[in-house]
């Protein structure tokens, strides 16, 4: 027998099984909990003790925290990345803002909720908020932003660039004007990745904007909300041994968004392929 | 009479929808050099590697028809045992990134052969053939990478006859070198002819008349014309092939 | 723009200087060999001690463990994605890592606590005293930190020029043979790279050690064992510690070790990345 086909067998099967289990993990997540995911579900607070009720405030919360980073990190980033990609050159400076970029990348992610509520909650004042945690979202998220943008604007054929200064735009006109748009479509793709990841993380804002339960929704930023993470987290923690069934469509919630995110990014990567090959 | 090595019978290659080789139909001779040439495009590297099964390696790869070697054929056999008898050098040289030794007996221990006495033959036989063991023998050691351009392509040629292969297939070895190495490998060729069978790929018309007896032309895809080479050259039989060795097409 | 890209360096030395500045605090109440090498953390005792060398050694028994599995499995499918599937399958498979990338930890560390606790305690074939343990934490960690594996050994594998592999297969070498001896010691330092990266993220990790790993501050003698690494310490006890208490401080160092250890790994992996372009 072949050893080729042999060893090809068998690394197809431990790939294919691991696949299999992966998939059959999240496919039991998902249904496990979807017999509990109703309207009264999406939009009710949670009610006696967190036995019944629904995660409306949960899914409030997410989505406050989730904008407030974005509102940081896509401004930030993408400037920070247009400055690397079209404006520096290789010097000291542009090497240290690639390598803090880097660091910042493979940081814990509870060392962000460490500072996170040292500079925004307590130098800052915003005690734990929406505007505390979201803004420690929003750091996290930073670097993966940039390295995306930056990439998505490097793939701009310089060709483009030349023609637009060829016809007297200067160079801010150029890359606002020419180069950005040329690569909106793979930013986008990269925010929505970056949405995907911050989505789920429960550490970074479980001690600077997370609130276990509240009876009202946030007024402002300055004040606290649920999430869905943090929410996943209280119910597994506090009710370690009867599993409670809204646990069960949180995750399931939680990973169905998930899981959509990640086919939109499919979908569009799919797209970008198809318009290279014409 | 002369040895046939290679015997095609009505091969037809195609990547996906492309059909790249037409009803190619020829006896190959042994222990000659047999030059492919043809305007660029026309499928001569496309057929050097269907001799030894490398386009296996596409995945819209398909062919039909035979080729014998030696009476068995290829097309259905192993490709493994059938590279230890027909080896391969490449356009740009593709030393290991290991010692010249290393590289050298990289072939023979991949087929078995343990013996360090015995390798240690083989590497010097193999660097002799190819005409390297004088400029390298207190260096066996030596990362390969450190060779010159054409040391490296001698090597890669040694490397290709340590496993004792029957035919040498060669695609465009000189074209990425100097023209003191080519020349040298030139030479080399002609002297490797006397054990082995070469066939040559090149672009470089004047390379082909210089070194090869038999001459094949190739034009879109068809084996236009196959003959030896003083013959072609001094009276062609196709209007296509005295166009190309008037120099029209490039 | 500039302020934007150095915005990310300014956030790497504000994180060093707001964990250490409350950080070595705790050097005043405790010292330096105390609080590294005593497994004595207490910090909750009238006579508090403040040892985190137990606390090290449950994240490294996690961190090694997980690695042990992942790596392995992740080395088989990259080979197995970068030269044995076919295209569609490659696409698809790929796809599912990705997507396993992005499963939320604190769903994770919930479907650990639920099910393979239980599973542990019932149906394992060893008697063990409690499903919350470092195998738990490791199974569930590997889910985490396979993709990153199996892409960066996966690219580290295709980067490998392509006509080492003709060379090879030219000489009449299997593919196998071909995989093993050419093309895995040319992608050597793309996969030191994913190791490293890879291991990063598994000693950053912060819910699912949180929810499964035990919380037993003790140095495990099994693998069965619960421990409390050093993240969960600092996730577990943030929200019950009073604001510059001693024990405040103490965590906020941890936080140092833990930015420390992250930093080392992600400067290392540069440097490799650089010394190798040369």
């Amino acid at each position: 027998m072949n050893v080729d086909a042999i060893v090809k067998i068998i690394f197809a099967i431990v790939s294919y099984a691991l696949i299999g289990l992966i998939l059959a993990l999240i496919g039991f997540l998902i249904i496990n909990g979807l017999d509990d995911i109703s309207w009264e579900f999406l939009t009710t607070f949670p009610s006696n003790s967190m036995t019944e009720g629904g995660v409306w405030p949960a899914i409030v919360g997410t989505v406050y925290f989730v904008t407030v980073a974005l509102l940081f990190s896509i401004p930030v980033g993408i400037l920070a990345a247009i400055y690397l990609s079209e404006y520096s050159k290789d010097t000291a400076f542009r090497r240290l803002i690639l390598a803090a970029n880097n660091i910042l990348s493979g940081i814990p992610s509870v060392v962000f909720g460490l500072f996170g509520l040292s500079l925004f909650s307590i130098t800052f004042g915003f005690g734990t908020s929406v505007l505390a945690g979201g803004l420690t979202l929003g750091i996290m998220s930073l670097p993966y932003i940039i390295s995306n943008t930056h990439e998505s604007l490097i793939a701009v054929p310089e060709s483009y660039r030349e023609a637009s200064l060829a016809l007297g735009a200067n160079k801010a006109e150029t890359t606002f004007r020419i180069v950005l748009p040329a690569s909106f479509s793979r930013i986008l793709t990269g925010v929505i990745i970056a949405t995907g990841r911050i989505i789920g993380e429960t550490a970074p804002i479980l001690f600077t904007g997370a609130a276990f339960y509240i009876t009202r929704n946030p007024a402002g930023p300055f004040e606290p909300a649920m999430a869905l993470p943090t929410h996943i987290f209280v119910l597994s923690a506090v009710y370690p041994d009867n599993v409670t069934p809204k646990l069960e469509g949180s995750i399931s919630l939680l990973l169905i968004i998930v899981v959509v995110l990640f086919l939109l990014v499919a979908i569009r990567r799919k797209k970008e392929m198809k318009k290279l090959e014409v | 009479m002369e040895d046939t090595i290679f015997a095609i019978d009505k091969l037809n290659v195609f990547y996906g929808e492309k059909h790249a080789l037409k009803d190619v139909t020829c006896k190959i001779s042994r222990r000659k050099v047999t030059a492919v040439v043809g305007p660029s495009g026309c499928g001569k590297s496309t057929f050097l590697r269907t001799l030894n099964r490398m386009n296996d390696l596409i995945a819209s790869y398909r062919h039909t028809g035979s080729i014998k070697l030696l009476g068995k054929e290829t097309l259905t056999l192993d490709p493994v045992t059938l590279r230890k008898q027909v080896g391969m050098v490449f356009q740009k040289p593709n030393p290991f990134p290991k010692s010249i030794q290393d590289n050298v007996t990289y072939g023979p221990r991949v087929h078995g052969v343990k013996n360090r006495q015995r390798l240690k033959e083989i590497t010097e036989r193999s660097l002799k053939q190819a005409a390297l063991w004088d400029e390298v023998k207190d260096e066996l050691k030596k990362n390969a990478l450190n060779l010159s351009g054409g040391q490296q392509q001698r090597l890669c040629i040694a490397r290709a006859l340590s496993v004792e292969p029957e035919v040498l297939l060669l695609d465009e070895p000189t074209s990425a070198l100097d023209p003191i190495a080519t020349q040298k490998i030139e030479k080399l060729i002609e002297e490797l002819s006397e054990r082995y069978t070469i066939i040559i790929v090149t672009h470089n018309l004047q390379q082909a008349l210089r070194i090869s007896d038999y001459l094949m032309f190739f034009y879109v895809g068809e084996l236009v014309e196959f003959d030896a080479t003083e013959k072609i050259t001094t009276n062609p039989s196709d209007p296509r092939t005295s166009d190309y060795l008037r120099g029209i097409f490039s | 723009m500039t302020f934007a890209a150095l915005l990310t360096s300014i956030i790497v030395f504000g994180i060093f200087y707001f964990l250490v500045s409350d950080g070595v605090r705790i050097f005043g109440k405790i010292s330096l060999k105390d609080f590294f090498l005593s497994t004595r953390w207490y910090p909750t005792y009238e006579d508090a001690e403040f040892g985190i060398l137990a606390l090290l050694a449950g994240t490294l028994s996690v961190t090694g463990l997980t690695l042990a599995m992942a790596i392995p499995m992740g080395f088989i499918c990259a080979i197995f994605l970068a030269e044995f599937s076919g295209k569609k399958s490659h696409d698809a498979i790929k796809y599912i890592f990705e997507l396993m990338a992005g499963i939320p930890s604190v769903v994770l560390g919930s479907f650990g606590l639920k099910y393979v606790s239980r599973w542990l305690m019932e149906h394992f074939p060893l008697q063990i005293w409690t499903g919350l343990n470092v195998m738990n934490a490791s199974l569930m960690l590997s889910v985490l930190a396979m993709p990153y594996f199996v892409t960066l050994m996966e690219d580290a594998l295709r980067a490998v020029p392509i006509d080492q592999k003709e060379a090879s297969l030219a000489l009449g070498a299997n593919m196998t043979g071909t995989i093993f001896r050419i093309l895995l010691p040319q992608a050597r330092s793309g996969i030191l790279n994913a190791i490293i990266l890879g291991t990063n993220r598994v000693i950053g990790e912060t819910m699912v050690v949180l929810m499964i790993a035990g919380g037993a501050t003790m140095i495990p003698s099994s693998i069965f064992d619960p421990v409390r690494p050093l993240t969960s310490a600092i996730a577990g006890e943030m929200g019950e510690v009073e604001l510059g208490s001693t024990h405040y401080f103490a965590l906020f160092m941890i936080g140092v070790v833990l930015m420390v250890i992250s930093t080392a790994f992600t400067l290392i992996a540069m440097k490799l990345k650089r010394s190798k372009e040369k």
